[in-house]
């Protein structure tokens, strides 16, 4: 009997957690909030767009260069044309810009979705920790409905209007934003960042020309300063932001960061990104007070009802809420994958990327191939292949501290020479690469020929270790003269 | 001329919008903070009784630092330099004028290949000092300050075409800023020079005298470029001199930083690396391909950048030598390495004159064997070079090449990421 009673008491718990789930992601929230943010990321990719086209980048990254670097399963993503490029990089724009507006958001949200990660995907020396930002939030945006006030769309068709959208929709961009944040200040906790100030120490020093501010930034006290406040913030940040008496102050810290981080790193739209997405944390009314306070004219906030949201789950919402909980592990996870490696991330870069490791290292390295070439009729020779024969500067100086790389262009060049008609083709990598001001070591065991050697999730072998020394310290540059 | 008008206000506009914000925000802390210093309201510090005598001057730190070092290059390099070549350019025009004069003495023909050779040694220097005027204006290769005077003073490695030379020279043509960089400068004076009649296959075929004289306008040509080049750096007239060492202040309209400047240099040095290794040792020794357009399957001894006069390795030499001086500066001034000793980086700063002298000291050694061009054409075996590559030693070619690697390798690695600097032809995309 008690065991029943003790069974009925779980049931009517559970059930009662559940509901309190349901109506917890279901209860309507002002929309305002994510109206504006996706006014706001939809500008701002807009933008973006022509600006890689005003820049002449569309050239300079995917014209020029013979050979393109993919990634692990998506290889069959060609680039097109230089047409096609301009095609698509307009297309991009357009969408961005539909989504701003809202004008047939759901198509120009996953046009936008689609077209920008195809051009993400086209090669991986091009690969930025906030373009995949963009890539998993316009993902996101995919399923929200943010067009549903502010936008073309709910001008032209009515019964689309809405001034609320269920909470789930901010909690799920929240978690992303916040996850960006958590593990970009998890990264920082590393030996070179937080002991030795590297790379910071090497990359301050050079904006010493800023005024008055300038001179501090020679400081090898600033660098730890910043370095540590870097890591503090970024772990931290979202916290206070999530904490309502600390939020307006967390949000100016906010700007202030981000606006160094775009005055001394060439970050791009990062720093935008980051401060739009921020906004999400806000209430979710927070662009009707603010055109209170300026006065500006907007619809006043809907009363918000609660009886109007589902308080039973459906297979469909179960189903729903399963797919996005499961997202949002594997998000969760991804970043945690180099713990399976032994060495640090820095060095063998295995489970560097989507992993929000930004801004933490300072690698530059020396390649060339040793390529041995047997005939059919058993002569061999052997030639020195250099990177440069197939990437442009830009693509060389990605790849040559990024091993997987290294092995994606000496399968290609082993491809190259099979097709010339050689019977076998051995490549052997002699790699140096400096990290976080270090002397340059070799990072590419050059016994290993890595023609045979294939790509895959295990512990590469034939990637060294990392040096065993600390990085150097640079002081503050002063010269004695004689 | 004003400098205002030679060197366009374009960088600075951008920096200034960039830090203006640092500004205010830097002014805002330190009215918080109160200032360092006897007038900011502390407590005064007693003036020190006896001041120990000090003949040594206060330590230059940060930007002032950098100039200094700047300062240095500029004035006992860069313009020296240039000085150099103006006055060999002048002895240049001097010889050729003289051959135009008498086309067949052979006497005055060897007085103008020293002077050529003298030119070409000095130039060469010059070569790796591209920053500023010499520079090109246009991209992907714009040069802050860039006024595209190099090409027109030594096109190589464009291809000459000596038929289109021969014609000029046929047809009296005049030499000057209209004429095609392919048929001008040392490359076009060197063909004249050392060779002794057209090609035959090419159509014109003008006889010794139409030679020199073509010969004496080239000259006239460059002598007169020489001149512009130095006018643009000197002090007396355009001044780039003074854009230079006062990188980062209100004078230098064209670097707003002075690490701007260190940048320009940064990329000037990359010459050694994609010029003088990849194209002068690398392109004729046939390493760095197997698909090269040339004749012999093992080596290309026609793409020796100085083939007709025996001379690439005196090209190597100066590049290198000129390379050197950078780093270590000359005649008691400052060069690159004292900003790497001035921030603790004594390592790199050995490391960097290490590896050079090695490669200068391999060259001497080829020069007085058998001279680098000849070494090249020596080259028989494809697997013994890429041995000596390798392993930095045997077939001489090939293991300069594996010396120069090394060196270039830490200046293109360390050293660039030590100090900051810019690399050429990486200004496409965003980081993070």
């Amino acid at each position: 009997m008690s065991i029943v009673a003790s069974g009925s008491a779980h049931t009517v718990l559970a059930d009662s957690l559940s509901d309190r789930l349901l109506r917890e992601l279901a209860a309507p929230r002002d929309i305002a909030a994510l109206a504006v943010f996706r006014i706001l990321i939809g500008g701002l990719m807009c933008a973006g767009a022509l600006r890689f086209v005003r820049n002449g980048w569309i050239e300079r990254l995917y014209v020029e260069p013979e050979f393109h670097f993919k990634y692990w399963g998506f290889s069959w993503v060609q680039v097109p044309s230089e047409f096609g490029l301009y095609l698509l990089y307009c297309g991009i724009a357009l969408a961005a810009i539909c989504v701003a507006i809202g004008l047939f958001y759901r198509v120009a949200i996953i046009t936008f979705w689609c077209l920008f990660t195809y051009a993400e995907l086209m090669d991986v020396t091009t690969y930025l920790n906030h373009y995949y930002f963009i890539s998993v939030l316009t993902l996101i945006m995919c399923f929200l409905s943010p067009h549903r006030a502010w936008s073309v769309d709910a001008w032209r068709r009515p019964a689309l209007r809405s001034q609320t959208l269920p909470a789930w929709q901010t909690h799920w961009v929240r978690f992303q934003v916040g996850l960006l944040y958590f593990y970009a200040g998890w990264a920082k906790f590393e030996i070179d960042w937080l002991l030795h100030a590297q790379p910071l120490n090497i990359w301050l020093p050079p904006h010493s020309g800023l005024p008055l501010l300038g001179p501090l930034l020679e400081q090898t006290w600033v660098h730890f300063a910043f370095s540590w406040f870097a890591f503090l913030f970024d772990t931290l940040i979202i916290g206070f932001m999530l904490w309502r008496p600390a939020r307006p102050y967390a949000f100016l810290v906010i700007l202030v960061f981000h606006y160094f981080t775009h005055v001394f790193f060439n970050i791009g739209l990062f720093p935008f990104i980051m401060v739009f997405s921020v906004l999400i944390f806000f209430e979710a009314d927070w662009p009707r007070k603010l055109a209170r306070l300026l006065r500006v004219p907007l619809a006043a906030r809907a009363a918000v009802t609660p009886a109007n949201a589902p308080r039973r789950w459906s297979l469909g919402r179960a189903l729903a809420t399963l797919a996005v909980v499961l997202f949002c592990a594997l998000q969760f996870l991804m970043p945690l994958r180099h713990w399976y490696y032994p060495g640090t991330v820095l060095w063998h870069e295995q489970g560097m990327r989507f992993s929000w490791r930004v801004m933490l290292r300072e690698k530059s390295g020396s390649l060339e191939y040793r390529v041995a070439l047997t005939r059919h009729d058993g002569t061999r020779r052997t030639v020195i292949v250099s990177p440069h024969r197939y990437l442009t500067e830009e693509q060389y100086r990605e790849m040559a501290g990024q091993p997987d790389l290294i092995l994606q262009l000496a399968h290609h060049i082993r491809d190259d020479y099979l097709a010339e008609g050689f019977a076998t083709v051995e490549v052997y990598a002699q790699s140096f690469v400096s990290l976080n001001g270090r002397l340059a070591h070799r990072m590419i065991d050059p016994a290993v020929d890595l023609a045979s050697t294939e790509f895959g999730l295990a512990r590469a072998g034939w990637i060294t270790s990392a040096p065993p020394e600390p990085p150097p310290l640079q002081r503050p540059l002063r010269l004695d003269r004689k | 001329m004003s400098s205002e008008r030679v060197f366009p206000r374009v960088e600075r506009l951008g920096f200034a919008s960039r830090y203006a914000g640092p500004l205010a925000v830097t002014l805002i802390l330190a009215a918080c903070g109160g200032g360092g210093g006897n007038g900011g309201g502390g407590i005064a510090q007693p003036p020190d009784p006896e001041p120990a005598p000090d003949n040594d001057p206060p330590p230059e730190t940060g930007d002032d630092a950098r100039r200094a070092v700047l300062s240095d290059i500029g004035t006992a390099i860069i313009v020296p330099a240039l000085e150099d070549f103006d006055m060999v350019a002048m002895g240049l025009q001097t010889a050729a004028a003289a051959v135009a004069a008498t086309p067949s003495e052979v006497p005055t023909s060897d007085a103008a290949k020293a002077a050529w050779n003298t030119a070409m040694t000095s130039w060469q220097r010059a070569e790796v000092l591209q920053v500023g005027p010499a520079g090109r204006s246009t991209n992907p290769d714009a040069v802050a300050g860039g006024q595209d005077l190099r090409d027109s003073i030594y096109s190589w490695p464009f291809t000459l075409d000596t038929c289109a030379l021969e014609a000029a020279a046929a047809n009296g043509d005049a030499v000057d800023g209209t004429t095609p960089i392919n048929i001008t400068g040392l490359g076009a004076i060197e063909h004249l020079l050392f060779t002794d009649a057209p090609d035959p296959a090419c159509a014109s075929q003008p006889d010794a005298a139409a030679r020199a004289a073509h010969l004496s306008r080239l000259a006239d040509r460059i002598a007169l470029l020489a001149t512009s080049l130095l006018e643009r750096w000197d002090p007396a007239a355009d001044d780039f001199l003074e854009q230079w060492t006062t990188a980062g202040l209100d004078s230098s309209v064209i670097y707003g930083r002075p690490q701007d400047a260190l940048d320009a240099l940064s990329i000037a040095l990359f010459y050694v690396e994609k010029q003088t290794k990849d194209r002068k040792v690398a392109l004729p020794t046939g390493l760095p391909v197997t698909d090269l357009n040339c004749a012999d399957p093992v080596a290309c001894p026609e793409f020796l950048e100085s083939r007709l006069s025996r001379r690439t390795g005196e090209n190597l030499i100066a590049n290198f030598q000129a390379f050197r001086d950078l780093f270590t500066g000359v005649d008691g001034a400052m060069g690159v390495n004292d900003l790497l000793i001035g921030i603790d980086r004594q390592d790199l700063a050995d490391q960097i004159v290490v590896q050079v002298d090695d490669v200068l000291a391999l060259l001497a050694q080829i020069e007085a064997d058998t001279g680098f061009d000849a070494a090249v054409e020596a080259i028989t075996d494809n697997d013994e070079c890429v041995n000596a590559f390798s392993s930095s030693s045997g077939l001489p070619p090939c293991a300069l090449l594996g010396v120069m690697k090394s060196a270039l390798d830490t200046f293109r690695g360390p050293i660039v990421s030590a100090l900051g600097l810019a690399i050429p032809s990486a200004a496409a995309g965003d980081n993070d």
